[in-house]
């Protein structure tokens, strides 16, 4: 398994009577890809910060990886995030000051396996398959095309050959054109590294390229509430 | 890379940063500035005289006699007659002396009438005697012996003839001019008033100033004006006199002999213990001055602390990103703390290059405005440690901002 939610429930600290999130169970095997999708507001961001340990549950068990989040204090969560989790957003994906190499170098710094670090030319390399020019690596990533920064996060978020990849609407910015390379590359690299996705969006044109499709209302016990 | 990432965040808002960084090294040029002045005057009074152990003027204030006698500031409020300086130093405890008579000027410097003894027993510093650059001590009436800077300024070489004027005004018209002196030395460059001062001898003063009996005299025995002898013009008065006594022990003896003296109103002063009144005087202008660099740095600090907490919104982005691919919130602690250590460093370097110009273009106006001769060496321990200061409180003052994105990033 590669997630494992059982009985969590999560409230934000300034509404903490009103949780948004409490799940019985809720479960996504290995180098499974699953599509989620829910309204606005409803809380997958959320679901998301909470399997990547960027938020704690109130209650409840988080595996990933067969790892329990809970049991890992702050600093092994964020190790084993670097190591093991990569995201992908809607945007911000890349510090806009930095360039393309130096954003995914970045992100290699933090992991403990520096076996899988790539040099410079390496990343180049890799950036060239997803259509980026060696003077557009170098470039700030601010001055570059929402299609370019995305490829880009794509790269990022995988470097660390992390188990799970987790996409937040990154489409959503993109046109029909880049969506369709953006889809097409992400796949590509998903089933070369065997990755388990879980990909929130509201595009439900995109659902055929999934295993399953899950909406939050029906996983999320609060769905009469809302 | 995390320089890297401090450096790059840094250049990304330069609008904000070189406008803190502009007030951080204007602060710390204040600070420094301040501090180096403050600690370079000091050295330069307490090294202007030394081995002088008792100095004598009229009635007047330890502080007033202090300041005219030796660092010629100010005027002195009576003089002193010859025939109580002749009995003064008559007592077996003095060792030496010097008289010193003042008044005199010559394009806007000092001009000092003494004895040769000056030259073999005046010392500054820790105990160093004069030294002629060139030339020799004065040996006639109307010989004139320059301190450095004066020669150096108005680029008078030996031989050369000059006119002094009556009062200390740089343009005065009161010259001596039928009197020319004729420059037979100069001396090395000591940091001290001597440097802005011309050494004539003291019936050279008198001579100038009574000129019923220069020209009686020139009548009585016509030959040239340097073969007037020096007891021709023994003066009446003189301004002041410095004394070298046998023992140390006897400072308090003579200085209450001279100050109970019957015959003429004297007072003796300790130099030391008037330099410490001086800077007991001084200290309330010191703190104060200490107190307005310390406030301007700390706004210029808190100004640090405000442009960084107010980044932290248009960062939090990029500070939910970091965690995201793993920063732990201590990272981005530090990274704040880093970017500002870089404002305050550079900060820092400019403030001290602008101070440093500053000295070096100044160092003149300085030297002949308030003979103060500062020197343009700041990288002293004082300042090494006012740096080291600086740099820890910035810290300090970015703690709160850092501390933010610590919290920013583990409530993300």
């Amino acid at each position: 398994m590669s997630v494992y939610l059982k009985n969590v429930t999560f409230s934000y600290p300034d509404i903490p009577n009103k949780p948004i999130i409490a799940i019985e169970t809720w479960s996504v095997s290995k180098q499974e890809k699953v599509f989620l999708h829910g309204r606005s507001g409803g809380g997958k961001s959320t679901l998301l910060n909470l399997i990547s340990g960027i938020l704690q549950p109130d209650v409840g068990e988080i595996l990933v990886l067969n790892k329990n989040l809970r049991q890992m204090n702050n600093a092994e969560r964020d190790k084993f995030r670097a190591n093991h989790i990569g995201y992908i957003f809607q945007q911000f994906n890349l510090i806009p000051y930095l360039n393309a190499v130096e954003n995914i170098q970045l992100a290699q710094r933090f992991t403990k396996d520096t076996s899988k670090s790539i040099g410079e030319l390496g990343i180049k390399k890799i950036l060239n398959t997803f259509h980026i020019s060696n003077t557009d690596s170098i470039a700030p990533t601010g001055k570059l095309s929402i299609g370019q920064q995305q490829r880009i996060a794509i790269v990022r978020a995988m470097i660390n050959q992390p188990e799970v990849l987790i996409a937040d609407e990154p489409t959503s910015s993109l046109d029909e054109m880049n969506k369709n390379i953006f889809m097409s590359e992400l796949l590509e690299m998903i089933s070369k590294q065997n990755t388990t996705l879980i990909f929130v969006s509201h595009d439900l044109s995109l659902t055929h390229n999934f295993d399953r499709i899950d909406t939050l209302e029906e996983i999320n016990s609060l769905k009469e509430s809302h | 890379m995390f320089f890297q990432l401090a450096t790059k965040s840094l250049l990304n808002r330069k609008g904000s940063v070189s406008l803190t960084i502009i007030a951080m090294s204007v602060s710390i040029f204040v600070l420094l500035g301040v501090e180096h002045i403050r600690q370079q005057t000091k050295e330069n009074f307490q090294s202007t005289v030394s081995g002088v152990d008792l100095i004598v003027g009229a009635r007047t204030g330890s502080l007033n006699l202090l300041l005219y006698s030796v660092f010629r500031i100010g005027a002195p409020t009576n003089n002193v007659g010859w025939d109580s300086y002749t009995h003064v130093v008559s007592d077996p405890l003095v060792k030496w002396s010097i008289p010193i008579s003042l008044g005199d000027s010559h394009k806007g410097y000092r001009v000092v009438g003494t004895t040769q003894g000056y030259f073999t027993n005046f010392s500054y510093g820790s105990r160093k005697r004069l030294e002629f650059e060139s030339g020799e001590p004065f040996s006639k009436i109307f010989d004139v012996v320059l301190g450095s800077e004066v020669a150096e300024k108005l680029e008078y070489s030996i031989g050369a003839n000059i006119l002094l004027a009556h009062g200390l005004g740089k343009t005065s018209f009161s010259l001596h001019e039928d009197k020319p002196f004729r420059v037979v030395g100069i001396l090395a460059p000591t940091g001290t008033p001597v440097d802005q001062s011309l050494q004539v001898s003291l019936q050279g003063m008198e001579a100038i100033h009574n000129n019923q009996r220069i020209t009686q005299t020139l009548r009585e025995t016509p030959i040239n004006i340097n073969q007037i002898e020096f007891k021709q013009f023994q003066p009446k008065t003189i301004t002041a006199f410095m004394l070298g006594l046998t023992s140390k022990i006897a400072s308090f003896k003579v200085q209450r002999k001279i100050n109970n003296f019957s015959a003429e109103p004297l007072t003796a002063i300790l130099p030391g213990v008037a330099l410490s009144e001086l800077w007991q005087m001084m200290k309330v202008i010191e703190n104060t001055l200490r107190l307005v660099s310390v406030l301007i740095l700390i706004a210029a600090l808190l100004g640090l602390s405000a442009m960084m907490l107010a980044s932290i919104r248009e960062r939090r982005y990029e500070i939910y990103l970091l965690r995201v691919i793993g920063a732990p919130p201590i990272f981005l602690f530090l990274l704040m703390e880093l970017e500002a250590l870089l404002i305050s460093i550079i900060s820092i370097v400019i403030g001290t290059l602008a101070l440093l110009t500053s000295l070096l273009v100044t160092n003149d106006l300085l030297a002949s405005s308030y003979g103060l001769n500062i020197n343009s060496d700041i990288i002293t321990k004082n300042n090494f440690t006012y740096i080291c200061t600086i740099m820890i409180t910035t810290m300090i003052a970015a703690a709160i901002p850092s501390f933010s994105a610590y919290k920013s990033a583990k409530v993300n």
